[in-house]
């Protein structure tokens, strides 16, 4: 118990607050909610799955679900979360060969994976809608 | 003259084994890597799948789904994603859960959840295939 008194009084080392903020500071943390709000959303993929093997009663009202305003919002906004986790991913996949490290290199990298994220979504559903 | 070399008391074995003191090496590191490359192939098949299937009368919707080549990517897909969510989730954890007891139940709700899902979408994608079987 003393122990873990002493632990705690101890002084931590400062977080997220007193960081002045930079673009990959930013998209670190992006990179990390959009994975956890990725994670969650492979419920919405079970879920349109199960209804599909289920039958034309519970894939009908899924269906209907997701091809309401906030179903098709919920579905923008998991093509942009992939997307983003994706381009971050692919960011990450550079730094593992040790390239990309220096300063210039890193900011343009961050900024670029805010800045396509957005597209590649849009130009993705413009392309399934037109598609259809 | 005094050996001056720095010793270590790490064994000849271990360094062989190259595990480290987590005694997993970088399997975890490694493991993430190959599921996101996995992933980004598979997800844009999943995109592809998902936009010319979602939305079409159930019918159709089962005949795209049961082709066997999109079968097989799909549930390529579910197991390379729910490994690579799992690992993502569990570094999550640890950096931010510190009390023992709450990190292994924390722990153990991302494996419960990550199997569970994969579960369910294994299930449902052969279910799925099965009925192309029937007569629609």
């Amino acid at each position: 118990m003393a122990d873990a008194k002493a632990q705690a009084a101890r002084p931590l080392s400062p977080h997220l607050q007193v960081y002045r903020w930079t673009w990959t500071m930013a998209m670190s943390i992006f990179h990390r909610a959009t994975g956890c709000a990725l994670y969650f959303g492979t419920a919405l993929v079970a879920i349109w799955l199960l209804a599909l093997a289920s039958g034309p009663a519970a894939y009908d009202r899924v269906s209907w679900f997701f091809g309401s305003p906030i179903g098709l919002l919920v579905m923008f906004g998991y093509t942009w979360a992939l997307m983003h986790h994706m381009l971050g991913g692919i960011r990450h996949l550079i730094w593992d060969t040790g390239r990309g490290f220096e300063f210039e290199t890193r900011m343009r990298m961050a900024k670029m994976t805010l800045v396509l994220s957005p597209i590649v979504t849009v130009a993705l559903w413009v392309i399934a809608l037109v598609m259809r | 003259m005094a050996d001056t070399k720095p010793r270590s008391i790490r064994t000849d074995r271990s360094r062989v084994r190259g595990l480290g003191a987590a005694h997993h090496g970088v399997e975890h590191w490694w493991a993430a890597r190959v599921t996101a490359i996995a992933n980004i192939l598979l997800g844009f098949c999943f995109i592809i799948i998902m936009a010319s299937a979602a939305g079409r009368p159930w019918p159709e919707a089962v005949l795209i789904v049961s082709h066997p080549v999109v079968a097989v990517l799909l549930a390529l897909l579910v197991v390379s994603v729910t490994y690579h969510m799992r690992l993502g989730l569990q570094v999550v954890i640890e950096d931010y859960v510190h009390d023992e007891g709450l990190k292994l139940a924390a722990n153990l709700a991302n494996t419960f959840f990550a199997v569970l899902i994969a579960g369910i979408c294994l299930f449902a994608i052969v279910k799925v295939s099965l009925l192309r079987a029937l007569p629609l």
